[in-house]
């Protein structure tokens, strides 16, 4: 479900109402209820893709199940994660493969192409394939018991507020949940899941489709702007990825928490790291730790020589890159995040210990490395990429910058800076200046409507998808 | 639970009650705009009088000097172009214009992206109707584009949406008088950096925008409509404006072409941009197209003396 839709808007006080009409004492026909809507939500959008959840679903409950006291356990296991993963390699990196082998052969002299497949890539696909492959894992590593409800493990695998885009949770957070006896209605919850809702919109509609118009004009006809228009055009792609992620994120924990779940936290302000290390315990927390539990550890770690950690980690970027496309580039980009981590391990310069000016120009550091490497992931291929990286150290025309009618640099300059203010008091002031969740109830009440006016006289109300989506 | 539901229900009232009061107030302050876009799109939709009106995108208001087109055909002008828009806006905007009289001559300034082809997201065309929606007519236009809009337009707040700041500052200090009529000329000379050819991979024809157009044919017999192509430094595709082509043919429509006109494709002299005229080219092309112009006024002018169209002109403007 598209979060900033009238569909939302419509659906989803009826799902809200209608879940809390079931009694609490009733909590697997609240778990069936829940599955209902998850699915039709998810058929929404082309209904034959909800078959591909379900296969996943059936795949992995049925090769934890099997886990369970059989002596070929890997066997099991390599079975399930192979066709499990099969949906995905199929419908989303089967043209990359075909097109990059057919070229790498073509340099060999020999021509031979497969037909490529000409399908819509189901939505949310490698989420909550990811997801399900790590309950396998868990349950294999014995870290988690197999499921043996149904019900229950299909919801977890396909809930509707983090299907789309995640966070991609871990069993062990929400499967005890499902199962446990839920409160009728647990007020605070509630309260706060409608206020991480009300952020997550204004970060996507105020914040992140607004600076997406700059984006979209610049950076997609880069070569007719120059090289500072570009990389103000960066800049706000790196505001925009992050306004119109995190805002998904918010949005979809919020969800969860007004039905009583609590959901993984995906982002802890980012952009205030002071290493690319310290960025990715911030930046879609849910997926580095998926990485780290299921990638990096497995292949040993830190506990391994210098040469094989720094191995392990750039593999561990590598695949991360691989997951968010089936593409040079964001392999280019999982590349570069590998490799800075290295080089910072290499320099112990994973941590600050330089007093708050040190930190400042840290922050700063980090944020234009990440910047730079979000172009990479932004542009549609390698030539495109190099060719904004080129074009921003051509100082030919450096007086002109592209600017936008004053109306919507202000609009601009208002979003950003509301979400650059709170995320900067979240950081270093975290008791004080809370509006949202203030103590004083007026002061509470005035932010929540103001933010909403805010919505309502500054959004972009196109209902443009996430960008995380087509991941 | 009950009270917890009572209080989440009084903020959405408290919220619905600050809509209707702000939506009050902005309508308020559109009507007091002493300049800028705002004054000047309440002067289109609500207080046009001329009897040629422009329109079209940006190549409209930056392009047709209504005071050259006044003192060479006699007849009173004004440039209701606005940039980034189309077909779209000008069929919402004609609707209103001619629910109050018939212009005599209206010529369009075609741009291909904007009036016949499909591009950008439709809805961002809706902008500057949002404050009319209420009037006869326009609903339906919001409809055409996307059924859930009516919707989200029965918010009063959401209909002066990303321009709230710009009604304030024309209310306070407006950016520009009107002097010109609605011409925006550019100053300045080419930027080659700007000269960004518009290349459209495989043009697919965008059937609401071709079917304003015929809308705003087919509104009344009353006015002539011409269709312009202004010119572009680096020329264009003739291909892209085949439909206009055919339809003006079938409704017999004087089209003139002036894209790939040699005085201006690929003349520094006479732009700002690749797609811009700058206040030397905008005159310059106004007045050609004047001069092919008398010939379609000459007739306007004699057919208003005619008793059926000047029945018509009489009734509408009663």
């Amino acid at each position: 479900m598209v979060y900033n839709s009238i569909n939302f808007i419509v659906l989803f006080p009826l799902i809200f109402l209608l879940y809390y009409v079931i009694p609490a004492r009733y909590g697997k026909a609240r778990n069936l209820f829940l599955l209902v809507v998850s699915y039709l939500l998810y058929m929404q959008w082309k209904p034959v893709y909800a078959l591909m959840l379900m296969g996943v679903t059936v795949v992995t409950y049925w090769a934890a199940l099997r886990l369970n006291g059989t002596r070929r356990s890997r066997a099991v296991v390599t079975a399930g994660v192979l066709l499990a993963l099969l949906p995905l390699v199929l419908f989303k990196y089967f043209n990359f493969i075909n097109d990059s082998l057919s070229e790498a052969l073509s340099l060999a002299g020999l021509h031979f192409q497969l037909p490529g497949l000409n399908w819509a890539v189901p939505i949310g696909i490698s989420f909550f394939t990811f997801q399900a492959l790590g309950y396998l894992w868990d349950v294999y590593y014995k870290r988690q018991e197999a499921e043996r409800d149904f019900l229950t493990y299909a919801l977890f695998v396909s809930f509707f507020p983090s299907i789309l885009s995640g966070p991609i949770n871990k069993a062990s957070l929400v499967i005890p949940q499902l199962k446990a006896l839920r409160p009728q209605y647990d007020r605070a919850k509630v309260t706060e899941g409608l206020r991480l809702i009300l952020w997550g919109m204004f970060m996507k509609v105020v914040v992140a489709d607004r600076v997406a118009l700059y984006v979209d004009t610049v950076l997609p006809n880069y070569m007719y702007y120059s090289g500072i228009s570009c990389f103000v055009a960066s800049v706000c792609y790196t505001i925009q990825i992050y306004a119109d992620f995190a805002g998904y994120s918010l949005m979809a924990i919020g969800v969860g928490k007004t039905l009583g779940f609590e959901l993984t936290e995906n982002f802890r302000r980012p952009y205030f790291a002071v290493s690319v290390t310290d960025f990715w315990h911030r930046w879609h927390i849910s997926l580095s730790t998926w990485l780290k539990d299921y990638i990096y550890i497995p292949m040993g770690g830190s506990r391994c020589s210098r040469l094989r950690n720094y191995w392990n980690i750039f593999v561990t970027f590598l695949v991360s890159g691989v997951w968010h496309g089936a593409n040079w580039t964001f392999i280019v980009w999982g590349c570069m995040h590998g490799i800075c981590q290295i080089v910072e391990k290499m320099l112990n310069q994973q941590r600050c210990r330089y007093g708050m000016a040190g930190k400042t120009v840290k922050v700063i550091i980090t944020f234009l490395v990440v910047n730079f490497a979000w172009i990479f992931f932004r542009m549609p291929t390698l030539g495109d990429a190099c060719g904004v990286i080129a074009r921003i150290f051509d100082l030919s025309h450096a007086h002109a910058v592209f600017m936008p009618t004053a109306t919507d640099s202000a609009l601009m300059a208002l979003g950003v800076g509301m979400l650059f203010a709170k995320d900067f008091l979240d950081e270093f002031f975290p008791c004080r200046c809370r509006l949202l969740d203030n103590r004083r109830a007026v002061v509470r009440w005035s932010a929540a409507v103001v933010t909403l006016v805010l919505i309502l006289l500054c959004g972009v109300f196109s209902a443009d998808q996430f960008i995380y989506a087509k991941f | 639970m009950k009270r917890h539901l009572f209080k989440i229900a009084a903020f959405f009232l408290i919220v619905v009650l600050l809509d209707l009061a702000t939506g009050m107030v902005f309508s308020r302050l559109t009507g007091c705009a002493r300049g800028g876009d705002t004054a000047r799109n309440e002067y289109i939709c609500n207080k046009t009088s001329e009897d040629i009106l422009v329109f079209g995108s940006s190549r409209a208001i930056h392009h047709y000097n209504p005071l050259i087109i006044a003192d060479s055909l006699g007849l009173t002008c004004y440039n209701c172009g606005q940039d980034g828009n189309g077909a779209i806006l000008n069929y919402g905007r004609y609707h209103l214009i001619s629910q109050r009289y018939h212009p005599k001559v209206v010529i369009y300034d075609v741009m291909p992206l904007y009036d016949l082809l499909t591009g950008e997201d439709n809805r961002k065309f809706l902008g500057w109707l949002r404050p009319y929606y209420d009037r006869p007519g326009i609903d339906s236009v919001f409809a055409w584009v996307d059924p859930m809009e009516k919707y989200k337009m029965m918010s009063r707040m959401y209909r002066y949406n990303s321009r709230f700041l710009q009604i304030l500052s024309d209310c306070v200090r407006p950016a520009q008088e009107d002097a010109l009529k609605g011409f925006q000329p550019i100053d300045g000379t080419l930027d080659t950096l700007k000269i960004n050819p518009e290349v459209i991979e495989s043009p697919r024809l965008d059937s609401l925008k071709i079917s304003c157009l015929k809308r705003m044919i087919d509104e009344t017999d009353a006015t002539r409509f011409v269709f312009v192509v202004s010119p572009y430094w680096y020329g264009m595709d003739d291909r892209l404006i085949a439909p206009l082509r055919d339809l003006c043919r079938q409704r017999g429509i004087l089209l003139l072409d002036f894209s790939n006109d040699p005085k201006y494709v690929h003349n520094d002299d006479y732009f700002i941009d690749g797609v811009h005229l700058n206040a030397r080219g905008a005159d310059e092309f106004t007045r050609d197209l004047v001069k092919r112009l008398k010939q379609v006024c000459a007739e306007v002018v004699q057919d208003a003396m005619s008793p059926r169209l000047a029945a018509i002109s009489f009734s509408k403007r009663g």
